[in-house]
Order: C-alpha cells, then structure tokens, then sequence
C-alpha cells in the first residue's frame, strides 16, 4: 500500500510537470505522513544532512571547474590536438572529433557541456570539409556522452553518494570502458569513411604534432592532476575536484587568458546555478532512499526477485531494460538515485559487484542522453546546428547501435569495468 | 529597485559561498602536503557553506527557471487546461515548501532549547542551520511570485527550465561582460 502510494504519486507529479526535485521530495514526504512514524522536522533534517556528505562536495566543485573548462580555449586546443594525431586518416576529421570528445571528457564531468564544447567548434568545421550535417551531428551526440563514463563523471560522483560505495573505484573502473567505447566509435567511423569516401586531412608533422600538443598541455594535465592525485592517494576525490576548479580558474584567465578575471564572479554565479539544481533533486532523492529503507522496499523487491531464482545475467537484462525506459524521460542523476537503492541489494546478492553494476548504470544513462524525448544531448546538438531534433535522433541513430552494442559488452564483461580498480586498489569485499 | 538589489545580493552571496568554499578545501590540500598542516574547522565551515549555498540557491534557482521537470505532456493541453495544471501543481510545490518550512523551525526551535555548540566552530548549531527556515521561506516568496504570473496570464504554467537552451546561452555568454539579472 505505502510502496504504491510512493510511486503512483511520484509519477503523477513528474506528469504534471512538477520540478522533478519537488516531486520526488513531495511524494516521499507524504509516504512519510501518512504511513510513518517520523516527524517533519526529522525529515528537514534528513534534507539538511545531506549537505554533510563530504562526496557530494565534488559536485559543485567539479562543475566550476567545467565551467572553467567550457571557455573555449581548452576544448579548442584539445580538438587541435586531436586532428594533428589522427586528422590524416580515412574520416579523419570526424575521428578526431571523439578523441577530442575524450580529452574533453577526462577533465568534465558532465555530457551535455562535452557536446556544447567540443560540437560548437567540430561540427561546424566537419560541414566545410565536405561531411553532411547529419553525420557530423550524430557523431558529436553519441562521442559526447563519453562525458559521463570517462572520469571524472559527476553521475558516478552521485552513485557513490547513493550506493556507499568508493569514487576512486568508480573513478577507474570507468576509465577503460570509457577508451574502449571510444575506440569502437572511431573504429565505426573508420569504416564508414572507407565506404562512403570520407575526407582526410593534410598529415601533420612530428613537429606540428608537438607544437600543438605543448599548446594543450594545461588543459590535458587536468587529467593527471585529478587521476594521479586520487589513485596516488594525495587527496580525496572531492579535494581533488576543488584543486581542479582552482586549475582550471587559473588556466583560463591567467595562462590561455580566455576569460577576464572580471568573470569570473558570473562563473561562480553560473556554476552555483547547476549546483543547486542538482543538489536539490539530490537531497529530495535522499528523503526518497528514506522512505525506501524505512519501508523496507529494496528488501522486498530483493527478496522477490530472488525467490524466482534469477541468475545474475537475467538480472541484469530487466536492469537494462528498466534503465533505458527511465533513461528516456529522466534526468540521470535523478535516475541513479531514485533506481540504485532498489537495485543494489539485489545485485550484492547475486553476486554482481557494486562497481560493475555502477559502470552498467552509467552507460545505460549515455543512451537514455541520445534517445528522445528527454535525450539531453540531442537537444543540445539540435541548439548548436540548427537541425529539427527529429533530423538529430535520426542522425544519431547508426552510432547509438554502437552504443547499444557496447552496453552489452559492459553488462556481460565485468572485467573490462573492474580490472582496473581491482589492479590499482587491490580486490576489495563488496562493501 | 529594492528587488534589483536584492537580485544582485543573491547572485554575489552565492557566488562568495562557492569561491569561499572552494578556496577552503584547496587551502587545505595545500596546507597538508606543503606545510604538513591543517585547520580543525575547514571541514566543518565547508560543509555549512554548502548547505547555505543549496538552500539558499533553491529559491534563485526559481526565479533563473533552474529547475528541470518533465514537461512534454503539459505542453500538449490547451491553454486553459495548462495554466490549471500549473496552478495545482504550484498549489503541491507550496505545500511542499510549507511542510520544509515548518520542518525547519521546529528543528531550529529544538536546537536552540537544547543549546548544542558546532564541533568545530565557536558557533551554537541552530544559528548555522538557520538556512533550512531562510531558504524555504524564500522559496515560498519565488513560488507566489510565479502563481502571480500565472494567474495574470504572463506564463502559461509552471516555469521549468529549458535545458538545452540553458546550455546554448551558457555558451553564448562565456566571455562576455556579465548580463545576469537586467537581461531577463
């Protein structure tokens, strides 16, 4: 009865168009009320605790430095880069729009922003040379959501947050999903380029190469800051987010000198915007996990669940498809927060590692980003060129097979995810 | 005049609670791996910072359409339908916002009786939680000024944001003198 009451109210109210936030604040509220024993001034204090949570910390910080990032002058040298290494080949161009998109990805934690800056420059710059339109803008789309998976990755900052479980883990294990899905994505580039006779660029000097890539050197060193820094133990995943917000305000106004120190307060406004946005559906999120624990709710569904004697890779299919509904018309934040409390348990006791099921998420959350109605990044990528989004999911719609493709390689290969973290950090008991 | 300097307080307050605690958590990593040292009442400070920011953002968040939400179907319905919808929807938001705000005294009420200090800061805990009461009162005051709008017909229901537009003006704004506040 309360379970129901949950989320038939919850989905009433993000069908009337309430903030998402309210409603997933609201309905956990009510829950409470009606079936519970707490107090409302227990549950204003549950909202304010989680402020508390030194994770979460990460997020503001991450999202200035992005801004930072964001400028222009940082993407722009990343893509330059980028087309010196691989400019020469068959679609060469476009393969270095996701290498740029890589770059950009390990120094942003966000995908849309890895679409507006690297799209913005690329995809212009593709039409010239002779590519259409659809096939630059669909390659931008689907490049872009690297942004997520590739750390640092504010969506797995949240799943952390949500699941106890360890950002620097999360942190690394993303890091070869993230290079091989780039792989495949240049690699179905490459192919496509053979076929249709894509343009090459000019093959550029060991030389030019160098030059450039001296001129990307700051924003590229961002990577090391922040991975080295936690895998090295020098700090927290959260102080490495400040160090990093700090480098990037110094990068863009005093080394590229893109932005005027007189900005800097409208960044500072600006970040504080998305910061809050986020951290108010994420506190509501966390009324939510509440009730859901004081109910007992992912108990239950675990329990169920593995009554039918589920095996884990059956498991893992509904998990998919489950998520790539949500992903269709939510947030990811808001997703991972409100679908990996219920998940988790169940997946701990079928054995499946909280890391690996982390990684699936997020990947499932890269597609949801590139498939209508609330794919973000379509409407993103239909804002920088111009194109009706309807035009843009038809352009992303070959590359989002590669995605799909690779969702199943991550789900079924937990290696791939958890080699890294296990080499780093040693194989850790699930927590 | 007074709600334009009001605006520009908001924005500047939040924009110091975020430069102030980013700095704080920098000067800390400095601090330990250069001078070997640290500050008892970094950790503490930053996480109240945090919650003042959040809390009092909320309510600016509103007033900068911030806040995304599922609004696909809502566009569909006629006019009238909509502004309806968005009046009931603005009537739960507010409910919402009352329950939070009353949640929030009470808490600060029972804080004050019991009179406990912070643990690293000389400060009594309902004094630094007092944004909990702020930030809901104010977003209460955003939430009427939107219900005005609505029922004169200046909106046509609740104001979500636009998120991919918000995305495009961000970058269309990056490097420009600030415009935030008078433009919109």
């Amino acid at each position: 009865m309360n379970t129901i009451f949950l989320f038939v109210s919850l989905f009433t109210f993000l069908i009337i168009g309430m903030p998402i936030a309210i409603a997933v604040g609201l309905s956990s509220m009510l829950t409470i009320l009606f079936f519970a024993q707490d107090s409302i001034a227990s549950l204003a204090l549950k909202f304010f605790q989680t402020m508390e949570h030194f994770t979460l910390l990460a997020i503001p910080f991450f999202i200035l430095s992005g801004h930072f990032l964001t400028t222009g002058g940082v993407a722009r040298r990343m893509i330059n880069f980028a087309i010196s290494v691989v400019g020469h080949l068959p679609g060469g161009l476009a393969i270095a729009s996701v290498l740029a998109c890589m770059f950009f990805a390990a120094v942003s934690g966000s995908s849309p922003a890895t679409v507006v800056a690297i799209g913005s420059i690329v995809i212009a710059g593709m039409v010239r040379v002779g590519y259409t339109q659809s096939f630059a803008t669909g390659v931008i789309v689907n490049a872009g959501t690297l942004g997520i998976l590739i750390p640092p990755s504010i969506v797995l900052v949240v799943y952390a947050a949500a699941t106890e479980t360890s950002v620097g883990r999360l942190f690394m294990a993303g890091v070869i999903p993230g290079i091989l899905l780039g792989a495949a994505l240049m690699t179905a580039i490459y192919i496509a380029a053979r076929i249709k006779n894509l343009p090459r660029q000019p093959k550029a000097s060991w030389g030019e190469r160098f030059r450039l890539f001296r001129d990307a050197i700051w924003g590229l060193l961002l990577i090391f800051i922040v991975m080295g820094g936690i895998y090295g133990g020098i700090f927290t995943p959260t102080e490495a987010a400040a160090v990093a917000a700090v480098y990037a305000g110094i990068t863009a106004v005093f080394i590229y000198g893109d932005l005027r120190l007189s900005d800097v307060p409208r960044v500072l406004t600006d970040s504080s915007r998305v910061s809050v946005m986020l951290m108010f559906i994420i506190a509501n999120a966390f009324l939510f996990g509440h009730v859901l624990t004081t109910e007992q709710i992912p108990q239950t569904i675990a329990a169920t669940l593995v009554a039918l004697n589920l095996e884990g890779w059956q498991f893992l299919i509904i998990v998919n498809i489950l998520l790539l509904i949500a992903g269709n018309f939510m947030e990811p934040s808001a997703i991972i927060l409100i679908l990996a409390p219920i998940l988790f348990p169940t997946a701990v006791q079928l054995g499946i590692d909280p890391i690996h099921l982390g990684i699936i998420m997020v990947v499932n959350m890269e597609i949801g980003m590139v498939t209508p109605p609330v794919g973000l990044n379509l409407f993103v990528a239909s804002g920088i060129t111009g194109l009706p989004l309807l035009s843009v999911v038809r352009a992303a719609l070959p590359w989002l097979m590669v995605l799909l493709g690779f969702l199943v390689v991550i789900t079924y290969v937990p290696e791939i995810s958890l080699y890294l973290p296990n080499l780093l950090f040693g194989t850790a008991a699930a927590p | 005049m007074l709600r334009a300097a009001y605006n520009r307080l908001e924005e500047g307050l939040l924009a110091f609670i975020l430069a102030t605690m980013t700095l704080l958590t920098f000067l800390q990593v400095v601090l330990r791996y250069v001078f070997n040292t640290g500050l008892l009442w970094v950790l503490e400070t930053t996480t109240y910072l945090f919650g003042w920011l959040v809390l009092i953002g909320i309510s600016y968040c509103v007033r900068e359409r911030a806040h995304i939400g599922v609004d696909a179907l809502v566009r569909t319905l006629p006019p009238t339908a909509r502004r309806y919808v968005g009046l009931l929807v603005l009537a739960l938001t507010l409910l919402y916002t009352g329950l939070m705000l009353y949640g929030g005294i009470v808490y600060i009420d029972k804080m004050h009786t019991i009179g406990v200090e912070a643990e690293d800061i000389p400060m009594q805990r309902w004094v630094l939680s007092l944004c909990v009461p702020i930030g809901f009162a104010l977003l209460g005051v955003r939430l009427l000024e939107m219900g005005w709008r609505i029922l004169t017909g200046q909106s046509p229901g609740y104001e979500l944001a636009d998120e991919a537009a918000d995305a495009m003006k961000e970058m269309a704004d990056d490097g420009r003198p600030d415009e935030a506040g008078t433009a919109r």
